[in-house]
């Protein structure tokens, strides 16, 4: 008997580890078709309790039809570095939130995207819903495998009060102006902006991608380039002179080994006067009250600069017909007048859907949503931001450059050869 | 004799099927593909024989990670071992407090690698940071400043964050400590050797094979650092605080190059069991003598 016994649980012991080793699959086929979502809208992102609306409404009006898995990460390097690994895994969720950052060139030489050009022909009021350019930005050899939900001009805001009180009358129209009013700042005791070091330095790299994309013509083309590889041109070398400049003397002392929070939290309670961000910064001053928010002026760049409002969508990584033709519903769903109308309420967001017009009402409620929308009509020079064109090895890189940077322990031209020979790994 | 065989093999079989899925086949496919060219996600893998490594030789961040590893286990296989066997010789004398002192010292150990990361940052925080604020106390402003990503201070901060709790050994000497006959410091004291004549001519040489373990354990969990380095520095500032699996890391997740990822995790690999076969070897681990 007690042979017996050992024997089968020795089979047990065996039997259950090869069933553990088996693969998933899904045995319904009259429910609903479930697709799995990955995003970093969760948390403390702006965009949060705007896409949690667009969940609770989709989920009400599929029932039944289909169900949504979704897989909050938070964070964004944590997210894109998961993202990368389900696509050596061959193993993408059905729809991939991007964010801004450029996950299709890597998705797609694994062949692991939808091409989604079949359903923009087969749904013009769908297709009709985007700028050109937008899904030009989102297409590679003439097929579409993103689809945009969001615009994001970049401009930057300066605290009017603390202008006033170093004579500042308007922001710099060229960047000499521009490191002028840095030093009329200072010598007022005021810390003239909010920058960082980490998490590629977004704030930072906003100031040097906004010098390289609006010092010359060249420096414009290379700054809208998809995937440069060499970084050691006059006009970046000049660019990073420029913000270490900025990161040595005109910046917290935070600054070095900081992140964003860091820099936004600075300017958010009045210790510096500017930032570099985007749009859906706007709920942050919201939530500081009506006269913090009246306080904030956003300007472009000098020389008339600003960042492309086009970014990457999200993408479809369905494995079959059913999972794609779900996905694409949810696209549908969320780039419809309703949820884009909401976006712009709700997180002040630029819709990707030019048919949502951004009302009066709203842009008297939310006077620099307006300001932004009208200085894009006014800009000159139009420029990529390095998430989504550079190699995200050069972007992880930029990491470890910007605290020596900041530290004075390297110089621009070894900034310069540092992101070029992480480049070159490629 | 023949039947007990048979159930030996049976019992094993879990254990054996366990490994050779989960562990022989992952570390050969690694150590196959580290003579491969495999970079993105193409699926395109060609034989390169010998590339990644003759590259990995002129690669000056390959160099610098494998020296920090180095550095590292050098320091954790020494002054880390010598701190935790130090406070377990001493608390073994059982003065009151002892178990306050044990469990105090352990705590380090129970806390998850992102928290101590937090801690450690906040400890090392270049404005509101707890080293900092002691200097300003101590009227020595001029020496406070971003402990973690000042190059010239980066490494020694990185490394403190492990290097000094020593929970783990701390544990296992005191647990071979209570194993020593009490016969054997009896006939000390009845030869009236100190304190410290017993610890040094007893207690140490008794602790030979325990001393070995605790040796290739903090030199391994270097091979194998990781957390603590990424959630302070990433491997900053510039390559300031790069060790071999960060790189390893890098390589695969943010270059996509796995092929030279492989070749790094080989290196690894060849590392530990160099490792442990020298520690071994000196302190004649499991030998009878």
């Amino acid at each position: 008997m007690k042979r017996i016994l050992a024997v089968l649980l020795c089979l047990v012991l065996v039997l259950s580890l090869v069933t553990a080793c088996g693969s998933k699959e899904e045995t319904s086929s009259d429910g609903p078709v479930t697709i799995r979502l990955a995003t970093f809208q969760v948390g403390v992102n702006a965009s949060a309790p705007w896409f949690a609306s667009v969940i609770e409404a989709f989920n009400k009006e599929y029932e039944g039809k289909i169900k949504l898995d979704i897989e909050e990460i938070p964070g964004d390097q944590a997210y894109v570095d998961k993202m990368k690994t389900y696509i050596s895994m061959n193993d993408l969720p059905d729809l991939v939130f991007t964010g801004g950052y450029n996950l299709m060139d890597d998705a797609l030489s694994a062949n692991a995207l939808v091409d989604l050009t079949p359903y923009f022909k087969a749904d013009s009021e769908f297709a009709a819903r985007f700028f050109d350019d937008d899904i030009a930005y989102n297409s590679r050899d003439g097929k579409i495998y993103g689809v945009p939900v969001e615009r994001q001009p970049v401009t930057y805001f300066y605290n009017k009060a603390l202008f006033e009180k170093a004579g500042i009358g308007s922001p710099a129209k060229t960047w000499d102006e521009f490191m002028m009013q840095l030093e009329e700042l200072k010598a007022a005791g005021i810390t003239p902006v909010s920058m960082d070091t980490l998490d590629s330095a977004w704030l930072s790299s906003l100031w040097l991608n906004s010098m390289v994309g609006t010092l010359s013509t060249e420096s414009n083309a290379w700054m809208n380039q998809s995937m440069p590889k060499d970084y050691n041109s006059p006009d970046f070398i000049k660019a990073v002179e420029m913000t270490q400049k900025m990161l040595m003397n005109y910046t917290t002392k935070d600054a070095l080994g900081g992140k964003y929070e860091n820099g936004a939290n600075n300017f958010l309670n009045g210790k510096t006067a500017m930032i570099a961000n985007g749009p859906w910064m706007i709920s942050d001053f919201q939530e500081k009250g009506d006269d913090f928010v009246k306080n904030l002026g956003t300007a472009l760049y000098p020389n008339d600069g600003i960042f492309s409002g086009s970014m990457p969508g999200y993408l479809v990584g369905s494995k079959d017909q059913a999972h794609a033709d779900a996905a694409v519903e949810f696209l549908k769903f969320i780039t419809n007048e309703a949820m884009q109308g909401k976006m712009v309420e709700m997180y002040s967001s630029i819709p990707a859907n030019k048919n949502v017009e951004i009302s009066q009402a709203v842009i008297d409620q939310n006077p620099l949503l307006g300001e932004i929308v009208e200085l894009q009509g006014e800009a000159k020079i139009v420029y990529g931001n390095y998430q989504s064109l550079w190699y995200s090895n050069v972007v992880t890189e930029l990491d470890r450059q910007y605290p020596l940077l900041a530290a004075g322990s390297i110089t621009p031209e070894q900034f310069a050869q540092a992101l070029t020979d992480a480049a070159k790994k490629n | 004799m023949k039947n007990n065989k048979i159930w030996l093999y049976l019992f094993s079989a879990p254990l054996i099927l366990f490994f050779t899925v989960f562990l022989l086949a992952p570390v050969i496919i690694v150590f196959g593909t580290s003579f491969m060219e495999w970079k993105g996600f193409s699926g395109n893998i060609t034989f390169i024989g010998l590339d990644n490594y003759i590259a990995a030789v002129k690669d000056p961040e390959f160099i610098v990670s494998f020296q920090h590893t180095l550095i590292w286990i050098v320091l954790q296989s020494t002054i880390h071992v010598i701190i935790g066997v130090s406070f377990a010789i001493i608390i073994s004398r059982k003065f009151r407090g002892w178990k306050i002192l044990r469990t105090s010292f352990m705590i380090p150990n129970m806390i998850s690698a992102s928290a101590l990361g937090f801690i450690f940052l906040m400890v090392f925080n270049g404005q509101i940071g707890l080293i900092n604020s002691l200097l300003r106390k101590l009227n020595l402003e001029q020496l406070a400043h971003n402990w973690f990503f000042d190059p010239s201070t980066a490494f020694v901060s990185v490394t403190v964050t492990w290097l000094l709790f020593a929970g783990l050994i701390m544990l296992l000497v005191l647990t071979e400590i209570g194993t020593i006959p009490d016969s054997l410091y009896e006939a000390a004291d009845l030869d009236g050797a100190s304190q410290w004549q017993k610890d040094l001519f007893i207690t140490i040489p008794q602790l030979r094979n325990v001393l070995g373990t605790c040796m290739i354990i903090a030199a391994t969990s270097k091979l194998k650092e990781f957390e603590l380095i990424y959630l302070t520095t990433k491997g900053g500032p510039g390559t300031g605080t790069m060790s071999l699996p960060l790189y390893l890391y890098n390589t695969s997740i943010v270059q996509n190059n796995f092929g030279y990822s492989n070749m790094i995790g080989t290196v690894l690999i060849a590392l530990g069991l160099i490792l442990i076969f020298i520690i071994s070897k000196v302190f004649k681990i499991a030998s009878d003598d």
